[in-house]
C-alpha cells in the first residue's frame, strides 16, 4: 500500500461565519454550533482520511483581522502565522462579503494558500444579492466555492479543491499583492526591503507582511523583531521616519491609513463582483426584533422565555423521570435476589445502584433544559439577549458581551468560563468567571428537582424558578461588591454584530443534546459511580463491635414468637441497629464533625455530609443522599424512593431547611472540572479566592434564607 | 411599517422632534434618530476600539443606518453592510457621521 501524505488544513474565517459546522461535516466531530458570534474560542483539531491523505483540519475562532487585540484573534493569528497549515479554508458568511474580504486581504499578505469558501450561499439566493464568484477568484489569484455548511453542500468539491492546491501550490498560489495606492506602496515596499535585510526577521517568511504590521503599531510583531533596540537601529530609524512620514503627509494615524487602504482595495472588488438587491436580508430580522428587543416588552418576553425552559424542564420531564425511576427501583429489587445477602450485596445495591440511580432520574431534566438552551444559542436570541442586557450589565460594571458566557452558564460552567476569552480587558474576564459558578449550572438541577418534587409539591417549577431569580440576584448584588473592591472597573467596549435570526436546525439540535447526554452517561458511570462507592465503604466501616442491646438475638426471639405487631417490632430494631452502624461508621462520625457547621442552616446531618463529595460535581449530592438514605435502612424498604426517605418525619427537613439547602447548592464552589477551568483562564489565586469566597457566601446565603423562611412559618 | 404596530422604530422619531437641528448636519453616530442614515465621516477613540469599529466596517464613505435602540436606550443597533452590529453610545460617540438627508 501506498503510503499516506499529511495535511493540514485550518479553517479561518469571520466569527460566526459557519466554520465550526463545515469542521463538523469534515471530521465528523460534534463541536459545539450556535447562531452569534465567538462560538469557539479555542482552536479544534479533527482527522480525517481521504484517498491517500491523512488529512488534520483545524477550526479556528472566528476573527474580523489578524491583530492580537483579544484572547481568540490571538489564537487564530499565531496559529496561521507560526503552525503555517498546508491551505487555509477561508469561510465567508456570503451575506457579509465586504466585512469578510477584508479578512481574506490580510490572509493573503501573511502568504498562505487560500481557498475562499463562500457559505450561507441558501442565504445569498434567499437575499436576492449577486455575486460573480469566477470573477472573484479571478481577482483574489484563489479558488472560490459556494457552500451551504450546515446541510453539508458543496463541501466535497471544497475539500477536493483544497486538497488540489496543496499538492500544486505553486501553480494556482498567485494571489496578487493587496495595494495600497501608490503613495502608501512605495513606503511598504522600502520598508519591507529593510525588514528583509535584519538579521532577526530572516526566520519570518514574509517581509512584506511584517513592514505593513510594523506600520499599523503592532505591539506583538515589534516586540518580536526588535527585541533589541542596538542591534537592529536601522530598521527602527527606517520605520520612525515613515511613520512620521505618513503622520505628516495624511493628518492620521498610519494604523488607520492602512485599514483604510485595505478596505478601499475590498470595495474595489466588491463593486466589481457583487450586486446587492435593494430589499434588506436583515429585513425578517428586524421586523422579529421590533417584538423581543420591544421597549416595553422586549424584558418580559426574555423572563417569559426563561421561565418556559424552566417550567418545561420540571413538568415534562416527570413523566420519563418516573419511568427510569421504576426501572431502577426494579433493577435494584432484582439484584437483591440474584445476590445472595452479604457485603457486596449491599455494596451493589445501596452503593452502586442506590447512587448512580439516583442521579440518573435527572436525565430527562437535563435533556430538556439543553433542548431550550440550544434553541436559545441557534435561533440567534442570545445575542439580542446581551443587547438587551448590556445596559443592566454595565450597572454592574459589566460587558453586554459577559452576558452570553453567563447565560451558557445555565448549561454548564465549564464551557461559559472558556466563553469569557471573547472578552477583551482581563479585569472584565475575572469577573465574569467569578461570577459564572454563581450561575445555576445544570448540575445543580437534579438537587433542586428532588428538594422541590420532595417538599413544594405543585409549586415545584415556580420554586425552581425562584432559585434561579435568587442565583441571578446574587450575580448582581457580587458583581457591586467585587466591582467596588477588588476589581475596580476600567471601561471596555462593547461593540457586537447581532447575526440574522436562523431557524435552529434540528439535527444540531439532537447533536447538542445527545453530547450533553452522553456527559451525563459518562459522569454517572466515572466520578458518581466513584463517590458513591467510596460513600458506602464510608458508611459500612468500620463494624461495630459490641451493640447497646443484643439486636441478633432479640429479632430472632420476635421472629419465632407470633405476638401481634411482632413484625413492626423487628423492623423498629433493624432501624435502630442501621442506625448504630451508621453512627459508629466513618460516615456517622464525619457527621458529627460536620453537624455544628450546618445546623444553623436547619440541614439534617445527611444533608451536612452530602456537601463534602458535592464539591466533585453537583449530582453527587443526590448520589450522595441516596447512599446515605438507603444504609440506613434494610434493603427490602428500598421501594420508598429518595424522595420520600426525605420527606418522611425521621428526616426532619422543614420547608424552609430544603429551600436554604438548595441556596447552598447554588453558591457554593461548583465542581472540580470548574475549579480547573478557573484555575486555567486566571491563575492559582483567583481560584483559591473563589472557593473560599462561595464557600462562605453560600453558608451566609442559606442562613439568611433559613431564618427569614422560618419566620414565615415555613 | 413595523409588524406588530408597536415597533420602537418609528414611533420613537416624533417624540425626539427637537433632534431635528442634526439634519443636514454632521454629529456623532450616537445622536442619530431612528431611521436615519449617514455617512461615516471620521472615525475617533484610539487602540482596541478603534480597531475594533474599523473591524467591524466602520470606515469614511460607509453609510450607516439606525435601527433602534435597547429597551434603557442604550446600546443601539446600527446598520451597515447589510449587517446589524449593536454599539453603546460612548463608543458610537467615537464615530463622526454626515447626515444623508431622507429626501432630495
Ligand atoms: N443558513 C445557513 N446557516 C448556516 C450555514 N452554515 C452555518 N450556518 C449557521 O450559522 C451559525 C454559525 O455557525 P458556526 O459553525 O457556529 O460558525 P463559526 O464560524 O464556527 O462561528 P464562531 O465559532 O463564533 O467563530 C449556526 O447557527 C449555523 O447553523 C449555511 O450555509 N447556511
Ligand atoms: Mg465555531
Amino acid at each position: 500500500m501506498e503510503q499516506k501524505h499529511s495535511l493540514k488544513i485550518a479553517l479561518a474565517g469571520n466569527p460566526n461565519s459557519g466554520k465550526t459546522s463545515i469542521f463538523n461535516s469534515f471530521t465528523g466531530a460534534r463541536q459545539k454550533v450556535a447562531n452569534f458570534p465567538g462560538v469557539t474560542v479555542e482552536k479544534r483539531v479533527g482527522h480525517r482520511k481521504y484517498g491517500k491523505y491523512d488529512i488534520t483540519f483545524v477550526d479556528l475562532p472566528g476573527t474580523y483581522s489578524l491583530t492580537a487585540y483579544s484572547l481568540d484573534e490571538k489564537v487564530a493569528r499565531d496559529f496561521i502565522v507560526n503552525e503555517q497549515p498546508d491551505v487555509i479554508i477561508n469561510v465567508i458568511d456570503g451575506g457579509n462579503l465586504e466585512r469578510s474580504l477584508y479578512l481574506t486581504m490580510q490572509l493573503i499578505e501573511i502568504g498562505v494558500d487560500l481557498v475562499i469558501d463562500i457559505n450561507m450561499w441558501d442565504e445569498v439566493l434567499e437575499s436576492g444579492i449577486k455575486i460573480d464568484t469566477e470573477k472573484l477568484s479571478t481577482l483574489l489569484g484563489a479558488p472560490v466555492l459556494k457552500t451551504i455548511g450546515n446541510r453539508g453542500q458543496g463541501l466535497d468539491s471544497l475539500l477536493d479543491t483544497a486538497i488540489k492546491l496543496a499538492e500544486n501550490g505553486e501553480e494556482l498560489h498567485h494571489h496578487p499583492p493587496v495595494t495600497y495606492g501608490p503613495r502608501l506602496d512605495d513606503i511598504v515596499a522600502n520598508l519591507s526591503d529593510e525588514v528583509s535585510k535584519c538579521k532577526n526577521c530572516t526566520s519570518c517568511h514574509n517581509s512584506r507582511w511584517l513592514a505593513i504590521k510594523m506600520l499599523e503599531g503592532d505591539t506583538e510583531i515589534k516586540n518580536r523583531c526588535f527585541p533589541d533596540k542596538v542591534e537592529n537601529s536601522h530598521l527602527t530609524k527606517v520605520l520612525d521616519e515613515s511613520v512620521t512620514h505618513l503622520k505628516s503627509t495624511t493628518d492620521d494615524d498610519p494604523e488607520i491609513i492602512v485599514t483604510e487602504g485595505r478596505y478601499g482595495y475590498v470595495a474595489g472588488i466588491i463593486r466589481e463582483v457583487m450586486q446587492r438587491p435593494p430589499t434588506d436580508r436583515m429585513k425578517m430580522s428586524d421586523q422579529i426584533d421590533d417584538l423581543l428587543t420591544h421597549r416595553i416588552l422586549g424584558y418580559p418576553i426574555f423572563l417569559l422565555l426563561m421561565w418556559l425552559i424552566f417550567q418545561a424542564t420540571f413538568v415534562i420531564g416527570q413523566y420519563p423521570m418516573a419511568w427510569i425511576e421504576t426501572a431502577v427501583a426494579y433493577v435494584q429489587s432484582g439484584v437483591g435476589q440474584l445476590i445472595p445477602d452479604g457485603a457486596m450485596a449491599d455494596l451493589l445495591i445501596d452503593g452502586v445502584i442506590g447512587g448512580v440511580g439516583s442521579v440518573i432520574v435527572f436525565l430527562p431534566n437535563i435533556v430538556i433544559l439543553f433542548l431550550g438552551i440550544s434553541i436559545l444559542e441557534d435561533s440567534g436570541y442570545m445575542a439580542r439577549a446581551a443587547f438587551l442586557m448590556d445596559k443592566l450589565m454595565h450597572y454592574l460594571g459589566l460587558h453586554g458581551k459577559s452576558f452570553i458566557p453567563m447565560l451558557m452558564g445555565f448549561g454548564c460552567s465549564v464551557p461559559a468560563i472558556m466563553a469569557t476569552r471573547t472578552l477583551e480587558s482581563k479585569r472584565d474576564r475575572i469577573m465574569t468567571i467569578l461570577l459564572i459558578p454563581m450561575i445555576s449550572c445544570s448540575a445543580k438541577l437534579p438537587v433542586y428537582v428532588l428538594f422541590t418534587g420532595a417538599f413544594f409539591g405543585a409549586y415545584a417549577g415556580n420554586v425552581i424558578f425562584s432559585i434561579y431569580l435568587f442565583g441571578i440576584a446574587a450575580t448582581i448584588l457580587m458583581a457591586r461588591i467585587f466591582g467596588r473592591t477588588i476589581l475596580q472597573s476600567d471601561e471596555t467596549p462593547f461593540v457586537m454584530e447581532l447575526p440574522p435570526y436562523r431557524r435552529p436546525t434540528t439535527w444540531s439540535v439532537i447533536i447538542h443534546m445527545w453530547e450533553r447526554t452522553r456527559m451525563y452517561l459518562k459522569k454517572m458511570g466515572g466520578v458518581i459511580l466513584i463517590a458513591s462507592v467510596i460513600l458506602w465503604l464510608l458508611g459500612y466501616f468500620p463494624k461495630v463491635d459490641e451493640y447497646s442491646q443484643d439486636y441478633e438475638t432479640k429479632i430472632e426471639q420476635l421472629a419465632l414468637s407470633d405476638q401481634p405487631g411482632a413484625e413492626l417490632a423487628i423492623a423498629e430494631l433493624k432501624a435502630a441497629r442501621a442506625g448504630e452502624d451508621l453512627q459508629y461508621s466513618f460516615i456517622g462520625r464525619l457527621g458529627n464533625v460536620v453537624s455544628p457547621f450546618v445546623k444553623p442552616l436547619g440541614f439534617n446531618w445527611q444533608m451536612g455530609i452530602s456537601l463534602i463529595p458535592g464539591f466533585v460535581a453537583k449530582e453527587v449530592v443526590v448520589s450522595s443522599l441516596g447512599v446515605l438514605y438507603f444504609l440506613g435502612e434494610e434493603t427490602d424498604e428500598s421501594s420508598d424512593n429518595l424522595m420520600q426517605a426525605l420527606q418522611s418525619q425521621q428526616s426532619g427537613i422543614s420547608q424552609a431547611a430544603a429551600y436554604a439547602f438548595m441556596i447552598f447548592i447554588l453558591l457554593y464552589t461548583p465542581c472540580l472540572a470548574t475549579v480547573a477551568a478557573i484555575r486555567k483562564e486566571t491563575g492559582v489565586r483567583w481560584m483559591w479566592f473563589s472557593i473560599i469566597f462561595q464557600c462562605v457566601f453560600a453558608w451566609i446565603g442559606a442562613f439568611a434564607a433559613y431564618r427569614i423562611l422560618t419566620l414565615f412559618g415555613l | 411599517m413595523s409588524w406588530f404596530g408597536l415597533g420602537n422604530r418609528h414611533g420613537r422619531q416624533k417624540r425626539q422632534g427637537h433632534c431635528r437641528r442634526f439634519l443636514k448636519g454632521t454629529g456623532t453616530l450616537a445622536e442619530m434618530n431612528i431611521g436615519q442614515k449617514a455617512r461615516v465621516v471620521r472615525i475617533g477613540g484610539s487602540g482596541q476600539i478603534r480597531h475594533r469599529l474599523i473591524d467591524l466596517g466602520f470606515r469614511t464613505g460607509e453609510t450607516v443606518e439606525m435601527i433602534r435602540t435597547a429597551p434603557l436606550r442604550d446600546p443601539i443597533e446600527i446598520a451597515i453592510n447589510g449587517g446589524r452590529i449593536s454599539i453603546r453610545r460612548s463608543e458610537a460617540a467615537l464615530v463622526n457621521v454626515e447626515l444623508i438627508p431622507a429626501y432630495k
